[in-house]
């Protein structure tokens, strides 16, 4: 008996040691890092509180509310806490977890993964009135018109696809059976927006209808198992279509690359960002080989090529890459959400504030505005707006009306 | 700061408990008091003044009150009330004001006059709990029961300790003023102490956010279109958060408690079991009923008069329950709702209800408990009669709750993709742990397994870990929220 109790105060003493050395080696861990531990994906990592200790920020509040936001991100080994949650929920409950803000990752049939908004999207069509859409149809048009007027820049709409949108199939029962409830007679943004381009003449590609087209004859898939957004395959499939719209219009035209073959391997680039999102330890589980196209280069010069701006969301790397990698174009940058001018690879060339329409406008040969089907009609995120306004205050060209 | 934040558990809580058993015991009492104020500092940096300004003038008045024996009635109960009126009043001030101005205003709005300027003031953390132990000390030393505190530090510990400071449970100073002198410290005591704590942290991070969650989201969405299903799924579960999240730091109190030497009343005894709702209040926030029936119930009367009279004394005890739990017209209604059915209980006890079995009794008082919580949850009395509509539409049953399309941006949500495979498991968890009734027998063998078996304390303390080491890793989750591009 007395063994027992002993044995049970040295257990209690261990236990007690024990907890309090792991949480000094939390602590430590905060203030002076000691192990290297991998960051969260997706996370930023904001920097220390600038509140100094004092009487007026204590009785603020200030000060505590600033040390306990810092700590809570800050915390010492906070990455692998945050990885051992999400792992406990994947391995036991095969579901990320849901936070309320920020990218939600779902898990769909035979491992696929669906960003949250997206699948929102394609659930519930028809955010916007269709005055709304007439409104945007009508700006796109008059900056086509006044950019070939005034620039003789063509300005082309590339309509990029939701993965729902093309593989419905792959997302769970429960986000396919709430898209089947809503009434046939409920059209998206994307359907109601179509054929009002359509009947302005706006030079566009509808991804969407290509891919889901070419989907039941084409083996190759257009999103990877494990990404959000569209790979350079679909998105070249598209630019294929888009060039024979904008290359008639065009000095400088798109060249046309040649795909001899298909290899798998590693995704590669945005191709996993999803599974990365979930910050969890198997994510390897998650990605698996994907087909990626070969292609054989056009042989053009560079000087016989076109330079294209992309102003659009996160789809439009694809596009970028697409046209950069495959030769199609002698340089490509994206104007991104119009904030940044960023390279096709993401590198930061200038932010906008450093941006001149006049170098803008001169530089480029070619104008696409990229919108995914569940941002329609965000064309250009107000790219379009302050174009127009800065062309209607230019003379008229002496380039006008020429033909190319 | 709360108990279940990162500050608490991983700097401030190891840090004081290293200070306060390196402390020699004479000066226990003292870092006890200067954590206790740096913890409700934190959170309430100007009141913590206020507190302690007003607990010395207590202390001094209740140093009065001994002095002047019982010869001087008239001066003593004029000390008493001044003492009253002081915390009362700072109570009304801090808590009920902005409810006072807002009727007033309603008033005025009628009569056509223009409303009178009022800066909205900010609730206090924990007024109504201290305020109580506050009353509790200067009656309690009034009445002769105790002696008062020893000096200064052990009466502004009592009122300040940090683990009941905020949520209780309410002590009342004869029930805590041997151990404030005179504690055990022991390394059994400490782990008991942490178990406690542990499983109470699991009840609230695990359990009771889980389904807060839940509730939220059912409670956020358009009254209007919610199906009758999803309404009891929403009130049913804002039944398991209140309970988990209320008894969770109560558990904690009472762990942290014990991890500093103190023993404190249970202040919850799985209350969703009673097969009534006296039963109830025995079992839920056992210190509230308690206080309020030591200083309330017992001087208006208690059950020693008529029984109108007794009615009319559950009614007022309920309606100042109410009003305690919040100043708002919901707390109101739902303390005479409680009063109401105690009122039927006190009718109906003759019949002792023997030819029903416990279950029914036990589901029925459920129900009707849960259904009170309405008031409890929603802001305004119109929204709680509007979610009584919902929960007794019947002709929406099975539907899935939908806006029509265009009308907002949030739209709706089917119930698997609100209540996802995590949720339902620990919904279903939470279910059995609050309503096994008492007297089931696996419950029991448990509880004798707890208690008797050699082998209880690594059980308990593996237990508190994996439980502990859970909570923790889903604390480190607040503020995650990933973006898919954050850096652009």
């Amino acid at each position: 008996m007395t063994h027992d109790i002993h044995k049970a105060r040295l257990f209690r003493s261990i236990w007690i040691a024990s907890l309090l050395l792991v949480t000094m080696a939390v602590l430590l861990q905060t203030y002076r890092p000691y192990v290297a531990v991998q960051p969260l994906q997706g996370v930023a990592v904001s920097s220390a509180p600038q509140v100094a200790l004092n009487w007026q920020n204590w009785l603020s509040g200030e000060y505590q509310t600033q040390i306990e936001a810092w700590l809570n991100t800050h915390i010492g080994f906070r990455s692998v806490m945050v990885r051992l949650a999400n792992q406990l929920t994947y391995t036991v409950f095969r579901q990320s977890v849901q936070w309320k803000e920020g990218t939600r990752v779902l898990l769909g049939k035979d491992d696929w993964l669906f960003e949250g908004l997206s699948v929102r999207a394609y659930q519930w069509p028809g955010w916007r009135t269709n005055a709304e859409l007439e409104e945007a149809v009508q700006q796109l048009a008059t900056l086509q018109q006044l950019m070939m007027e005034k620039r003789n820049l063509p300005v082309a709409l590339v309509l990029a696809p939701s993965k729902p949108h093309i593989y419905p199939e792959y997302m769970d029962s429960t986000h396919q059976q709430k898209r089947m409830n809503v009434e046939a007679s409920v059209f998206s943004d994307y359907q109601r927006i179509v054929p009002l381009l359509e009947k302005q003449n706006i030079v566009f590609s509808d991804g969407p209808a290509i891919l889901t087209r070419l989907k039941d004859v084409q083996e190759h898939p257009f999103f990877p198992k494990s990404g959000m957004h569209w790979n350079d395959y679909a998105a070249f499939l598209v630019l294929q279509d888009l060039r024979e719209r904008v290359n008639p219009k065009l000095h400088k035209p798109l060249s046309l690359p040649e795909i001899t073959g298909f290899e798998k391997r590693s995704p590669e680039r945005e191709d996993t960002d999803l599974a990365k999102l979930m910050n969890i330890y198997t994510t390897h589980e998650l990605i698996t080989d994907e087909m990626y196209p070969l292609v054989k280069r056009p042989h053009v010069s560079p000087d016989q090529q076109p330079r294209v701006l992309i102003v659009g969301d996160s789809f439009s790397y694809q596009l970028a890459y697409a046209l950069k990698h495959y030769g199609m174009c002698r340089e490509v940058n994206v104007y991104d959400y119009f904030q940044t001018l960023r390279s096709y690879t993401g590198t930061i060339l200038e932010s906008k504030a450093n941006i001149s329409w006049e170098q803008l406008l001169s530089h480029y040969d070619l104008i696409i505005i990229e919108n995914v089907e569940n941002l329609i009609p965000e064309f250009g995120f107000g790219f379009m707006n302050e174009a127009i306004t800065y062309l209607e205050g230019e003379p008229d060209s002496p380039h006008a009306l020429q033909d190319p | 700061m709360i108990f279940s934040s990162t500050i608490f558990l991983l700097v401030f809580l190891p840090v004081f408990l290293t200070v306060y058993y390196l402390t020699p015991r004479s000066s226990k009492n003292v870092v006890a008091l200067l954590g206790s104020y740096l913890f409700y500092s934190w959170g309430e940096p100007v009141f913590a003044l206020v507190l302690l300004s007003s607990s010395f003038i207590d202390y001094l008045l209740s140093l009065y009150l001994v002095r002047h024996g019982d010869h001087e009635h008239f001066k003593r109960k004029c000390v008493v009330a001044v003492s009253v009126a002081i915390n009362i009043g700072i109570l009304l001030y801090a808590k009920y004001s902005n409810f006072f101005m807002e009727q007033l205003h309603v008033t005025q709005g009628w009569l056509g006059h223009d409303p009178l300027s009022w800066e909205h003031i900010a609730l206090p953390i924990g007024i109504s709990f201290f305020t109580f132990q506050k009353l509790s000390y200067m009656i309690d030393v009034y009445r002769g029961h105790v002696r008062p505190a020893r000096n200064f530090v052990s009466y502004a510990l009592y009122v300040a300790l940090f683990p009941q400071l905020i949520a209780g449970p309410i002590i009342r100073y004869h029930d805590v003023a041997d151990q404030l002198v005179e504690r055990v410290h022991s390394s059994r005591k400490f782990s008991e102490g942490l178990y406690r704590f542990s499983i109470g942290l699991g009840k609230k991070v695990l359990i009771a956010d889980a389904m807060g969650q839940l509730a939220d989201t059912i409670f956020g969405y358009w009254l209007h279109h919610l199906p009758m299903h999803y309404a009891w799924i929403g009130i049913f579960a804002y039944s398991l958060q209140i309970y988990f999240d209320f008894s969770g730091y109560s558990d904690m109190a009472i762990g942290l408690g014990k991890m500093m030497g103190f023993d404190f009343l249970e202040n919850f005894n799985r209350p969703y079991t009673s097969r009534n709702f006296t039963e109830f209040w025995h079992r839920w926030h056992i210190s509230l009923s308690n206080w309020m029936r030591e200083y309330v119930y017992i001087p208006l009367g208690g059950n020693r008069v008529t029984p109108i009279r007794q009615y009319c004394n559950i009614w007022i005890v309920f309606l100042l329950a109410g009003l305690w739990h919040g100043a708002s017209w919901n707390f109101i209604v739902w303390g005479i709702y409680h009063g109401c059915f105690l009122t039927l209980d006190k009718i109906f006890t003759p019949w002792k209800w023997t030819m029903i079995p416990n279950w029914v009794l036990q589901v029925v008082t459920f129900f009707f408990v849960t259904l009170g919580w309405v008031f409890f949850r929603m802001e305004t009395l119109d929204l709680s009669l509007l979610y009584f509509a919902c929960l007794f539409d019947f002709s929406s049953w099975g539907q899935v709750y939908e806006f029509p399309v265009n009308a907002e941006r949030d739209l709706g949500y089917f119930l698997s993709e609100i209540i996802d495979s995590r949720t339902m498991f620990i919904m279903g968890l939470a279910t059995i742990i609050t309503l096994v009734p008492d007297d089931n027998r696996w419950l029991l063998k448990g509880r004798i397994w707890l208690r008797d078996s050699p082998w209880a304390p690594y059980y308990k303390g593996v237990a508190a870990t994996v439980v502990l080491g859970l909570a923790v890793i889903d604390i480190a989750t607040l503020g995650y929220h990933p973006f898919i591009y954050f850096q652009f």
